[in-house]
């Protein structure tokens, strides 16, 4: 029975896939389960992992969000730029906190208008890209730039260094994937244990039956904006901090793949349903192939017909149970 | 009924082929002025009066500074003046405002570093309109130009990378390269020229992966090219040298060596400022570009040779008196472009020389 009620969730089908493809790169290059490799994976995942929150929230509780690289980008340059405005010492956390600031008031500008217009989620955070895009770099003319001293230290600082035994290889974990694992503790608990992690999931699922249920709809969800918009920043600025400079447009464009891994992971594009074991799944399943083609020897020219290809079948499966449920329950009436 | 159509036809090419005569006649009606022609521009005005116009893309950037010492080295040697100017704004808009200004002022010649080429077409004809002589630098599809400048074709320049991999790697072991996108034109000229250069002149010298063109493509993200990086280092620890053409590849690569705690000589395309930790290590063993103080020198210098009737209207190339520009190959396309052979070589013994 418990067999059973596993088979049915997404998340088991992306984890045996992974599983799989795991081995299959392994037996492939004989260097997948291999230390150095393990400790890789998990620093790809930082940033990534970080932005599919974003776009896990967003999904579960209203539509779809795509603003989170650029008010990334922006809070990060705001807080980097104030930072060397005050001489640029300031310690790690507070130039955090300033980035948080800004992503929280860019996030609120999403929300608010999405609740008070009632406009669609994916039109209104395309809108603000745009005007994010334009401040950043039309505005501040923003460029690569390195980054303060105490942020770069914090870059540098090591939480786990391991060394390949047979080939001699290193491989870091930064500190900054404490960040990730203490985010992920935070949203698991609120979406668990708390009221408002259940009005998440309502207002996602059934917007009129959650407010008769006495939830309120408008806060909940500027709320969920607002917190996407701290993510957003804390997901910029630790993706200066594992760079190690400052680079205002490179995520552009690399919200789609977190969409997708997090579409992946079984999370319901239109609304109330979604875990974050799928999240993070979905993540680390697109993540590792991306990052295991040059492994397995896959030309360039191929890479990116085989992460097409990945993003497709998985999403393929949660469509098939689907389906499979509605012929099943067709069959009985 | 077939006959029908038959007329129809030839009566349509009829009335086609009037059709062309007359827009020909127009056409002929005319004023002739070929913009083109040099001696149009050769003026008898003295030294003490000629005026040269340097437009930038954006003065602040110390990449344009340094352009401008070679700029204040050309009116230390020959008295004319120059004024170097640069758009309030790094976009195109700004850009064709500082031309037609300039227009307005009537300098003598512009020499330009478009930031969007076809932006500023119409405003460099009007200039050639206006007797001014306009030359390019790193726009090879500038029309309205009388000469385009680079400092060296592609072919010359992955060619200079991989001799400059080579010595530093011993010319034996394994190699890599990256490149931005293999999209890019340039980038795959740069890549295929290295393998090329690789083939003929390092028989020891082995590119990983197949030999295939190029290993990975970093989409100019430092991320992804330091993540492409760890993985081709995995599948090759014994890798000895590793080429990355964009300004995000050599650093993302030398990141990814210095923690693997591998020997890998690095060989990059970008400016001593960005990557000067990493040259000051080490591990990005050369870094390879061109410099900016010649490019404006050039330039200069050609205009105002233009300006004396001393540039041949069909020559075959040009000497701007500067080494690597001494003999400049004249490549007719879009544009004239000439074509020197300056490739610059900073390794951490230079580097300090270099602040751009």
């Amino acid at each position: 029975m418990n067999i059973k009620k596993m088979t049915k969730s997404v998340e088991f089908w992306v984890f045996i896939i992974i599983t799989l493809l795991s081995v299959l790169i392994h037996l492939k290059s004989g260097l997948f389960f291999t230390n150095n490799n393990i400790v890789d994976i998990m620093r790809s995942m930082i940033v990534p992992s970080i932005y599919a929150l974003c776009a896990f929230l967003a999904f579960i509780s209203t539509g779809p969000d795509v603003s989170f690289p650029l008010v990334g980008a922006l809070s990060s340059y705001l807080a980097i730029i104030i930072t060397n405005l005050l001489g640029g010492n300031l310690p790690w956390i507070v130039i955090y906190i300033i980035a948080i600031a800004f992503g929280c008031l860019m996030g609120f500008l999403n929300g608010y208008i999405i609740v008070k217009f009632k406009f669609s989620s994916l039109i209104v955070t395309l809108g603000t890209t745009s005007m994010f895009s334009g401040i950043l770099l039309g505005a501040f003319e923003a460029e690569r730039m390195d980054l303060p001293t105490n942020l770069h230290a914090f870059g540098t600082q090591v939480l786990l260094s391991v060394q390949n035994k047979e080939t001699g290889l290193g491989a870091t974990l930064p500190m900054a994937f404490l960040i990730m694992v203490v985010l992920y503790i935070i949203v698991y608990f609120v979406l668990n244990y708390t009221i408002v992690g259940r009005g998440i999931y309502a207002i996602g699922g059934d917007e009129i039956s959650a407010e008769r249920a006495g939830f309120d709809v408008s806060k909940i969800r500027i709320g969920i904006f607002v917190f996407n918009g701290a993510l957003a920043a804390i997901g910029g600025m630790t993706y200066a901090v594992l760079s190690l400079r400052y680079l205002p447009t490179e995520y552009a464009g690399a919200e789609m793949v977190v969409i997708a891994a997090v579409i992946l992971g079984g999370t319901r594009i239109m609304g109330g349903i979604g875990t974050l074991k799928g999240c993070i799944l979905g993540t680390l399943l697109l993540n590792m192939v991306t990052n295991s083609l040059i492994l397995v020897g896959i030309s360039v020219y191929w890479q990116k017909v085989f992460i097409g290809a990945i993003i497709i079948i998985g999403t393929a499966i949660p469509a098939l149970q689907v389906f499979m449920k509605s012929r099943k329950s067709s069959e009985v009436a | 009924m077939k006959k029908g159509l038959l007329w129809s036809l030839v009566i349509t090419m009829g009335l086609m082929s009037v059709g062309c005569s007359s827009g020909s006649s127009e056409s002929s009606n005319e004023p002739a002025v070929d913009l083109f022609a040099l001696e149009n521009y050769v003026t008898d005005k003295t030294k003490e009066d000629l005026i040269i116009a340097v437009v930038t893309k954006d003065n602040t950037n110390n990449w344009f500074r340094r352009m401008e010492e070679g700029v204040n080295e050309f009116v230390a040697e020959t008295g004319i003046e120059v004024i170097q100017k640069g758009p309030a704004n790094a976009d195109a808009a700004s850009q064709v405002e500082v031309i037609d200004s300039l227009i307005n002022q009537e300098v003598d010649a512009l020499c330009v570093v478009p930031i969007d080429p076809v932006a500023i077409e119409p405003s460099l004809k009007r200039a050639m309109q206006a007797g001014i002589v306009v030359i390019t630098h790193e726009a090879s599809n500038q029309v309205n130009t009388l000469f385009d400048t680079e400092a060296f074709t592609a072919e010359a320049f992955g060619s200079a990378i991989m001799d400059s991999l080579a010595h530093d790697m011993g010319e034996a072991g394994k190699y890599a390269m990256m490149i931005a996108y293999t999209t890019s034109t340039t980038h795959m000229e740069y890549a295929n020229a290295q393998f090329n250069r690789q083939k003929e002149a390092y028989p020891n010298m082995e590119l990983v992966g197949g030999e295939a063109i190029p290993s990975a493509e970093s989409q100019e993200s430092i991320d992804t090219a330091y993540e492409r990086a760890k993985e081709i280092l995995k599948v090759n620890p014994d890798l000895k040298g590793f080429t990355g053409v964009a300004s995000t590849d050599a650093p993302a690569i030398a990141k990814a060596v210095e923690e693997m705690k591998l020997d890998v000589k690095v060989v990059g395309v970008g400016t001593p400022n960005e990557f000067r930790p990493y040259v000051e290590s080490g591990t990005i063993s050369t870094l390879k570009l061109w410099d900016p103080k010649d490019s404006g020198y050039v330039m200069c210098k050609l205009a105002s040779d233009i300006l004396s009737g001393n540039v041949e209207n069909n020559g075959d190339g040009y000497n701007a008196g500067i080494p690597g520009y001494e003999s400049m190959s004249l490549v007719e396309g879009t544009n004239r472009t000439l074509i020197g052979e300056a490739d610059l070589t900073i390794t951490s013994e230079n580097i300090g020389e270099f602040d751009f």
